[in-house]
Parts: C-alpha cells; sequence; structure tokens
C-alpha cells in the first residue's frame, strides 16, 4: 500500500536517462497533458498583474467590443477587459479548488483516523456522515452563503464541508483494513502509543489515495464554485470570477458572446487538466481506487 | 427480508432526522440573528422583535427544534418571507417543470450511457472506447451552465432549431412541451451521462472476464445477446447504485439548469430566493430534495436483491 516507487535499473549514462522521461511521457501522455494545462494557469494567476490591465476597470465608451489585438479577448457590458478578469478569474478558482482540496483533506483525513480506530467514535461519525452525504452539495452550500455574508472564506467552507464524508469514508476503510496486519501489531507489541500507532504507522497507508482524491475534490471545488458564483451565492459580485463573469453576461449571449464562452473555455480547461492529472495519478498509484465513490 | 427491511427505513429515518439538525442548526448557529435572517433585510426592530416572539425564538434550542421538527413532520415547511406563502404550496406550485425534467433525464441518461458502457467494456481499448472515455472526462469537466450556453448558442440562436429558454406545461401539448425540453435534458445529462458510463464500463469488464461469458461465446450466442442478457444482468448492481448515488448532481444540476433555461421549477425557487434572501424557502427545498434522494437510495438498496438473487438479506 505505500507509495514506494520500485527501484529502477541503475542509469548508466545521460542518455538512458532522457530514454526513461521519453518513456515516462510516452506512457502520460494525458496526464501530462493535465499537469501542463494546470501549470499554465498557476503561472498565469501568479504574474496577472504583469499581463494583464486592470479587470475592475470601467470604461463606458468601449463596451461590448468583439476581440481584436488591442483588447484580446474584447470587453463585456459595462466595458471592462474581458482578458484581464479571465486572468485574474484564475486567481479565484486556483485559491478556492487548492483550499477546499487542501481543508477537506487535512479534516477529514483526522476524522477518518480516529473513526477508523475508535469503534465508539465510529458509530457516531459515520451517522453524522450519511447526514451530511444526504444534503445536495450545491444546496447546503447554498444555504451556508446566504446565511452569511458572501465572502472568499465562506464560500471555501460551504464547498469543503460536503467533501468531507467521502475523505472520511475513504480514509476509515483505510485504516480498518490496515490496523488489523501484522506490522500495526508488532508496532503496538513495541508499545508505541495511539497517536504515534495512527500518524506514524497507519497514515502513511493513506496518502497515495487521499493524493488522487485531491485533485478530484480540487476539481469539483472548482466546480462548484463558479456555479455558486454563477447563480449568485459565490463570491461577491464585484470580484472576477469565471463564474461572476458568465453570471452578469449570460443576456449577452447572442450580441457578445467571447464575454461567455471566455471564461467558460478557461473554466472547462482548468477543471479538465485537474481531472486529466486526478486520472493519471490514479492508475500510477492506486489501479484500484474507485472514481468518486 | 423483513427484518433487513425494518433495520433500513430505522437508518432512512435516522438519516433524515439528522438532515433535519444540521438543517435547523445551520439557521441558528449562523454568524446573524434568525429573527433578523428570517424577517429579511428590510425588517425594523420592532417587526424583528415581533418575529422573535412569534417564533419562541427566546426558547431553548431543543424545545425549537422539537417544536419545528413536528410541523415539519405534518409538512408544514414554514412560510415565505417575500411572497407570505408557505413554502409547500410553493413548491408544489413549481413541482411540474421541475419533475418533467428530472424524468426525461433520467431516461435520457441512463439509456445512453448504458448502452455507451457496455460498447466501451466489449471494446476495450480500441478507439471507440478510448473516444468515450475521453468524452465522459469531459463530460466531467464541463460546468453545467457552460454547456447548456454552448448548446443554446449552437441550437437555439444560430441554428433556430429549438427555443433558447422558457417552459411550456404538458397539458398545452406534448410537442412544445418536449421541445422546450429537449436542450435541459442534454444539458442536464451530461455529467450523469459521464458518470454512469463510466461505472457501466468498469462494472462490464469485470463481468466480461467470467468463465460463464467465454461459454457463451463458445457456444456461439450472438455478441448482442452475450452483452445484454448474459454480462449487463450481472454487471447491475453496481450500475443501479451509481444511478441513485448520481441522484444528487441531478438535483444540482437541476438548480444550475432551471436557471440557464428560464424554467420555473422548484431550482429557480431556490435561486430566486438566494437574492431576495428568503431563508424558509431554501431550508424547505433542501429539506424536500434531501428526502427524495433518501428515498431514492433506500429504493435502490432494496432493488437489489429483485435484480441478483443472489444477494439475500
Amino acid at each position: 500500500m505505500t507509495a514506494i516507487d520500485t527501484p529502477t535499473a541503475p542509469a548508466p549514462a545521460a542518455g538512458s536517462r532522457l530514454a526513461r522521461i521519453g518513456r515516462f511521457v510516452r506512457r502520460n501522455p494525458t496526464m501530462l497533458l493535465g499537469a501542463a494545462i494546470l501549470i499554465f494557469f498557476l503561472v498565469v494567476a501568479i504574474i496577472a498583474p504583469l499581463i494583464a490591465g486592470d479587470p475592475m476597470l470601467k470604461a463606458p465608451t468601449r463596451r461590448l467590443q468583439p476581440p481584436s489585438p488591442d483588447l484580446r479577448f474584447g470587453t463585456d457590458q459595462l466595458g471592462q477587459d474581458v482578458f484581464a478578469r479571465t486572468v485574474y478569474g484564475a486567481r479565484v478558482s486556483l485559491i478556492v479548488g487548492f483550499s477546499v482540496a487542501t481543508i477537506s483533506i487535512l479534516v477529514g483525513l483526522t476524522i477518518g483516523l480516529f473513526a477508523g480506530y475508535y469503534r465508539r467514535f465510529d458509530a457516531i461519525v459515520m451517522r453524522l456522515m450519511d447526514g451530511l452525504m444526504a444534503i445536495p452539495a450545491i444546496l447546503l452550500a447554498i444555504a451556508m452563503v446566504s446565511l452569511n455574508q458572501g465572502s472568499i472564506g465562506i464560500v471555501i467552507a460551504a464547498i469543503s464541508i460536503p467533501e468531507l464524508p467521502r475523505v472520511v469514508r475513504l480514509v476509515r476503510s483505510i485504516v480498518l483494513s490496515v490496523k488489523e496486519l501484522p506490522f500495526v501489531e508488532a508496532a503496538r507489541a513495541c508499545g508505541a502509543r495511539t497517536p504515534r500507532l495512527l500518524f506514524w504507522h497507519i497514515m502513511p497507508s493513506t496518502i497515495a489515495p487521499l493524493i488522487v482524491q485531491a485533485t478530484y475534490i480540487c476539481a469539483s471545488a472548482i466546480l462548484v464554485e463558479a456555479s455558486l458564483s454563477f447563480l449568485g451565492a459565490g463570491v461577491p459580485p464585484e470580484v472576477p470570477s469565471w463564474g461572476n463573469m458568465i453570471a452578469s453576461s449570460r443576456l449577452y449571449l447572442a450580441r457578445a458572446p467571447w464575454t461567455i464562452f471566455c471564461p467558460a473555455i478557461a473554466l472547462a480547461l482548468v477543471v479538465l487538466a485537474v481531472n486529466l492529472l486526478g486520472d493519471g495519478l490514479r492508475d500510477r498509484l492506486d489501479p484500484r481506487l474507485s472514481r468518486r465513490l | 427480508m423483513l427484518s433487513y427491511l425494518v433495520q433500513r427505513l430505522a437508518s432512512t429515518i435516522l438519516v433524515m432526522t439528522l438532515v433535519g439538525i444540521f438543517v435547523f442548526l445551520l439557521l441558528h448557529l449562523s454568524a446573524g440573528d434568525p429573527a433578523a435572517i428570517i424577517a429579511g433585510d428590510y425588517a425594523t426592530p420592532q417587526q424583528i422583535v415581533a418575529i422573535r416572539q412569534r417564533l419562541g425564538l427566546d426558547d431553548p434550542l431543543l424545545v425549537q427544534f422539537g417544536r419545528w421538527a413536528l410541523r415539519v413532520i405534518q409538512g408544514d415547511l414554514g412560510v415565505s418571507i417575500f411572497s407570505s406563502t408557505p413554502v409547500s404550496t410553493l413548491i408544489l406550485q413549481r413541482l411540474e417543470p421541475t419533475l418533467s425534467l428530472a424524468i426525461l433525464t433520467m431516461i435520457f441518461a441512463v439509456s445512453i450511457a448504458v448502452t455507451l458502457g457496455v460498447l466501451a467494456a466489449w471494446k476495450a481499448g480500441r478507439p471507440v472506447d478510448r473516444l468515450l472515455m475521453g468524452f465522459s472526462v469531459l463530460g466531467f469537466s464541463m460546468p453545467t451552465f457552460v454547456v447548456g450556453y454552448c448548446l443554446i448558442y449552437v441550437f437555439a440562436i444560430e441554428l433556430r432549431w429549438l427555443p433558447v429558454q422558457g417552459y411550456r406545461p404538458i397539458l398545452d401539448g406534448i410537442g412544445p412541451w418536449f421541445m422546450h425540453l429537449v436542450l435541459p435534458t442534454v444539458t442536464l445529462g451530461l455529467a450523469y451521462v459521464a458518470l454512469i458510463a463510466r461505472m457501466t464500463r468498469a462494472s462490464m469488464q469485470e463481468v466480461l472476464e467470467e468463465d460463464y461469458i467465454r461459454t457463451a461465446n463458445a457456444k456461439g450466442v450472438s455478441a448482442r445477446t452475450m452483452l445484454m442478457k448474459h454480462a449487463l444482468k450481472n454487471a447491475g448492481v453496481p450500475i443501479i447504485t451509481v444511478i441513485g448515488i448520481g441522484v444528487a448532481l441531478l438535483i444540482g444540476g437541476v438548480v444550475i439548469t432551471e436557471t440557464v433555461f428560464n424554467i420555473p421549477g422548484v431550482g429557480r425557487l431556490v435561486v430566486d430566493a438566494i437574492s431576495k434572501r428568503d431563508y424558509p424557502i431554501i431550508q424547505g427545498v433542501i429539506l424536500v430534495f434531501s428526502g427524495v434522494y433518501v428515498l431514492i437510495n433506500l429504493a435502490v438498496d432494496l432493488s437489489y436483491s429483485l435484480i441478483d438473487p443472489r444477494i439475500r438479506h
């Protein structure tokens, strides 16, 4: 279960290392494509101020301009630069995606470890997770956001909570199967206490499946954030996020399709990239892990 | 079987109770004052005090929950702040479009997805399979509203084959009703198709390696009979399970699809409630949708022994 690379034959020369990289690329084309797209968007998000103008600047004189060499993606109904807004939108999507993945994995891992180890805690936690799973994620998030003032933090929390049950169940099932194995028993016999047993001996088995799960959660979080913003229950409307852009320009679909399709294509590309990366990691790290269940 | 049934029903009731507790606590533990939230943004302080007294918000939380739960069990989901209409009435008024969309999508998605999944498993590793699985990753990655706008742009605005938006009641004629639902159904169904097709392929691939499939092939059964009769029946349980779990996906999608296509259904009810901060509506719809989801999955669990006689409880 632990993710240890099988030792490969020692490379005698640089030529064979190149060959090995070449083989890796040939065997995982889609995974690397996903990684490349994701890195591209990461770089764009980081250097946004260098490549794009002010995403909030409204210029009523240049409303609904089609894309031109000067304005790469045209302008929207408020005269805002669609290119700048799309570039800055990458920041919102990636921050939400990574934060939700990190938070739900860390919290879910902790709960799952204890649930798998302590019977009584397990019974309570799993019933709570069943209840949480029965509430459609988008509706739960809508309720949480509409009850509190909308901000990126609330949106991240509202998306993370519905993702928890999946992580907890995954971790718990691994703990249940691992804790009976001889090496755990040996560690216990050697006098390892429960926290050490859980975090030092059992937790490593959960890492490979959790990395895969984290990519899927990241992809779904980006989708849910965009959906929430689109419905008016996401990040505040003035923030340039892809969902907000599509929502605010939706009446101009026929007249100015670029206002919708530029953020839409960016959104689909990022989610696709994360999903491709996740599928590739799953095939490499844990072929038995079933998807999204 | 009977004891299993009782056990499953008990756990369903437990899950619904938990959903109720979550939804109840969401309002009472949120940052603001529940009375102020229920009163809406334009209420005067006197109105807020009146609401607090009327709803008994000064009572202990447990007493409040008991009172609220009793009303919900009787079908009273509270009253909308904005229209002063009972939430249950509002939901019933908007049930027809949502049910039409959901049922059409189910039929469309399951029939397409199972066919594609069986085909992909049969031709595993071949170009057809790779194409279909590539399509399914794409189906997961395309946001529902993006799919919707792409379809509207191509089929309604450019080609003018189908209406852009709106809904016609089924009583106005089945033709217009259906034409208005074609694009929403495809939009909503895409992610669901991807999910079910993937599971069908995985489950079928496992079954296709069984000895009895080799036997069936050896005795000269046609490919169609082999796939549909021998393999699909035995691959059924995981497929039905994922259809049930996927209903959650469908419910989230309904909210978005109804907004994109301007369909006056239960999903739009929620979205309209967001901007008006009409919390009783959001709460009521969450309870109803969660209940539907739990009941569908109960039905799925109970159907296992019908599909696969090897499963006995």
